[in-house]
């Protein structure tokens, strides 16, 4: 039995009823649970969502840098459709976070945007990876433009570690959210970390959910392709969801 | 800044979240079934391979 076929049956029942209930968990935690944060009043709630979808776009910016450099070694398609789905989730949650930053920020700092390092440097991350879709995009079936992007794909993510610890470094105008000195912000109450918990519970089971589905997806599309050409070769014409003519 | 005010961002923020999970779910499907409409011409065209 493949990994593959393992992952199956859990992957696809399980888990997309697990991430709906952890969600509407964490959806509870959020708004019924914690209590208001002495400061900035109900909009810090914001925090739980974002600090969340940061985490998620780290970690699938992370598995496609994995996922790619093991593709660059053995050369495994299997590795390569993982990258590529990792990277189209990992951008969805990092336009959540450069979306969800914003309209926290206008009522707290009183404005829309600054070029805070953490900021600056999240933008510089996502454009890497849109880089990288839209050479995906264009390069098709190509092997050379894979090997470019799963390089890219690794070069990129040594900008999530720069994101982590920009606010010590540079002093910006980002609060360090975790944790903090004493007075300075941070989570203080026990009840926010357990609502933080849920969340990223709820959002690590959505973010595995849509990476196996998109990585599903791509598995089709290139058996479909090769199926296709072998149909060709025996004397057809034949096309990818319209994709090629 | 009133608190109001305030309910308006964070419903906003939540309210941007799950229009970019709908988006890239509407994707999913979209794609989905274009390679649903690939598999059926292809077992058409099998099937038109097999008659003749």
């Amino acid at each position: 039995m493949t990994i593959r076929a393992r992952i199956a049956p859990v992957a696809d029942t399980v888990l997309p009823g697990f991430a709906f209930v952890a969600m509407l968990a964490a959806l509870a935690c959020v708004f019924l649970y914690v209590p208001n944060e002495r400061m900035q009043g109900a909009v810090q709630r914001i925090f739980y969502f974002h600090v969340n979808a940061a985490w998620s776009a780290f970690f699938g910016f992370g598995l496609a840098a994995l996922a790619s450099a093991v593709f660059l070694w053995r050369t495994d398609a299997t590795y390569d459709r993982l990258a590529r789905a990792a990277v189209e989730v990992g951008m969805l949650f990092c336009t959540m976070v450069l979306c969800t930053g914003p309209i926290w920020a206008r009522p707290i700092w009183g404005t829309w945007w600054t070029w805070d390092p953490r900021l600056t440097m999240t933008v510089i991350l996502w454009t890497i990876y849109a880089v990288y879709l839209v050479l995906r995009a264009m390069g098709e079936d190509d092997p050379q433009i894979a090997r470019y992007a799963a390089v890219l794909a690794i070069v990129g993510v040594l900008d999530v570690p720069l994101i982590m610890v920009s606010v010590r470094l540079w002093r910006g105008m980002h609060p360090s959210v975790i944790s903090a000195p004493a007075g300075q912000g941070g989570i203080q109450d026990a009840r926010m970390i357990v609502a933080l918990v849920v969340t990223l519970v709820a959002f690590t089971s959505l973010f595995l959910w849509l990476v196996w589905r998109r990585f599903e997806a791509l598995r089709l599309e290139d058996e479909l392709r090769a199926l296709e050409d072998d149909v060709d070769a025996l004397g057809g014409r034949a096309t990818v969801g319209g994709a090629t003519p | 800044m009133t608190q109001p005010d305030r309910f308006w961002f964070l419903f906003s923020a939540y309210g941007a979240i799950w229009v970019l999970l709908a988006l890239f779910l509407v994707h999913l499907g979209r794609r989905h079934r274009a390679l649903e409409r690939a598999l059926d011409e292809l077992r058409r065209r099998v099937g038109g391979d097999r008659s003749r």
